[in-house]
């Protein structure tokens, strides 16, 4: 195996280092051709026509951990449109550098914002990484020194990332009185991550229950006997098992699987002939009262 | 093979195993023989603690690379004395010796599938064979014997393991039911969502000394 390998790896630096003049000798050519002064190339020294500026250029500039860092936030984040992602990602970079002032409290927030929305919380190293740079942003206040973020800030951000979504105002309010901080107090990273993480994930609960009601009802409505027998069986699954985990996830797995639901679903309509209907309001803040009881208030 | 052997846990909640103590697998040795040579075979010994005698119901053991498993057992013969005899005779563990299907399977052996009675048996011989050069140790390890007359460990499953399927069926579903599948989906990932939130709780606290806005006055203190 290894005799077989070293062939390979020899081979490598010969190609590297034809490829490299390929560059070389193409990049010079635009930058001599055009007599436009550039404003990135003006560097004193007028080193910017030797031989093998162009990657001496993108170092000097910044670009190259520009595009690697974008790069990066473009693997982490995964969007269904790559495109529009990093346009929106560059138009932040020229507007934060704009701000030659330290910037204040509300772009501080909309770049906080940003910064937490990039990544789906899922992707829970990304998203922690997000959370930790939107924490270093709210908490640089200016004249250099690191303020921190305070219960105000914090509460501000939390109310901003719930307004993204389709979440019942009651919904987020029950659910920022949980997890906010007063406004005078100093807030942990880990209550701040948290507090982020928890509104992320009750934007996604509310679209979920917003499929679910699509599902139980055809129009507008749905009948009010369906929406609480299976608003019952989350409930349940939710109190179910205390024991270990993999016990506790199948027995979810087995209270909420299809044949039960059906069941649960069948003897409801069963129960009474006549049913009455649960709008879309009533069934989403039902269910999102569900997953705020879960959440662990912040104390 | 018959089903005699299937994989199972060691032993469930609510039964014990009777105490023994099994000495490691001796391999045979011939006499003058080289101490590399592999002869294929294996002896492992056990013996009931002060000689009582014991009625086995159930042997469980872990494999680990034995091919064909016989057992004996010491049991009282005619006239008092004590005699042994084969119970169980060259049980294939591994159906193809030289590859790894069955090598560190449980098995789970019932009174049964022996030859014989196994009942007062004061020792037990475990002979282990294993014809393939490819595995260099063979043993079987994990190794329990229950005495009979206690319950099997599968009456402890809760009931929505034991019954993974409704124990009724409904006799006709109404036709206006939303489809079960997707129902099914949504209601599991919003679980799952809550799962998220109950796993990754913050650890930190910002320390409060208030209850309900108010300070305790001891807790205030002038340094």
């Amino acid at each position: 195996m290894a005799a077989q390998k070293l062939p390979a790896r020899a081979e490598v630096p010969p190609k590297m280092a034809a490829y490299e003049k390929r560059r070389a000798a193409a990049a010079p050519v635009p930058a001599g051709g055009s007599g436009l002064p550039e404003p990135g190339r003006a560097a004193p020294g007028g080193g910017g026509l030797a031989e093998g500026s162009a990657a001496e250029f993108l170092l000097r500039a910044g670009v190259t951990a520009m595009v690697r860092e974008a790069l990066l936030k473009v693997l982490e984040a995964r969007p269904a449109e790559p495109v529009s992602f990093l346009a929106e990602y560059f138009e932040r970079l020229v507007l934060a550098e704009a701000a030659a002032e330290p910037p204040g409290p509300p772009q501080r927030l909309a770049r906080a914002l940003w910064y937490v929305c990039l990544a789906h919380h899922s992707h829970r190293t990304a998203f922690d990484s997000n959370a930790g740079a939107a924490y270093e942003v709210l908490g640089c206040g200016g004249r250099r020194r690191a303020a921190g973020v305070d219960g105000r800030l914090y509460s501000e951000l939390l109310r901003r990332i719930c307004q993204r979504g389709a979440a019942p105002a009651e919904a987020a309010a029950e659910l920022l009185r949980r997890v906010r901080c007063r406004d005078h107090e100093a807030v942990p990273f880990d209550v701040f991550r948290y507090g982020v993480l928890t509104c992320c994930v009750l934007l996604e609960f509310a679209a979920k229950a917003d499929a679910l009601f699509a599902v139980l009802g055809a129009g507008g409505s749905a009948d009010t006997r369906l929406c609480q027998a299976v608003l019952r069986a989350l409930e349940d699954a939710l109190g179910a098992g205390h024991g270990s985990r993999p016990g506790r996830y199948l027995e979810a797995g087995s209270r909420l699987g299809p044949d039960r639901l059906a069941l649960a679903m069948d003897q409801a309509l069963q129960e009474r002939k006549l049913g009455s209907s649960m709008s879309r309001e009533e069934f989403l803040r039902k269910a999102t009262a569900l997953f705020i009881a879960k959440v662990k208030p912040v104390e | 093979m018959s089903g005699a052997a299937g994989p199972g846990p060691p032993a469930g909640p609510g039964r014990s195993p009777l105490p023994c103590a099994p000495r490691p697998a001796a391999p045979l040795q011939l006499a003058g023989g080289a101490e590399a040579a592999r002869p294929g075979v294996a002896v492992i010994d056990l013996r009931f603690p002060r000689g009582a005698a014991a009625d086995v119901q159930e042997i469980v053991f872990r494999n680990f690379y034995t091919a064909f498993l016989s057992i004996r057992v010491q049991r009282p013969g005619p006239g008092g004395s004590q005699r042994w005899v084969t119970c169980l005779r060259d049980l294939c563990l591994m159906p193809c010796p030289h590859t790894e299907e069955g090598s560190q399977d449980y098995f789970c052996l019932h009174r049964h599938q022996m030859l014989c009675d196994v009942d007062q048996v004061t020792a037990m011989r475990f002979i282990l064979r294993q014809p393939s050069p490819v595995w260099l140790h063979f043993t079987i390890e994990d190794l329990q014997i229950f005495p009979p007359g206690q319950k099997s460990p599968q009456k402890d499953f809760p009931s929505w393991l034991s019954q993974l399927t409704p124990p009724e069926q409904p006799a006709s579903l109404h036709g206006e039911l939303p489809d079960p599948e997707k129902v099914s989906t949504e209601v599991q990932q919003m679980w799952v969502l809550t799962e998220v939130i109950r796993a990754r709780q913050a650890a930190a606290r910002i320390g409060r000394f208030d209850v309900d806005g108010c300070y305790d006055v001891n807790l205030l203190s002038y340094t």
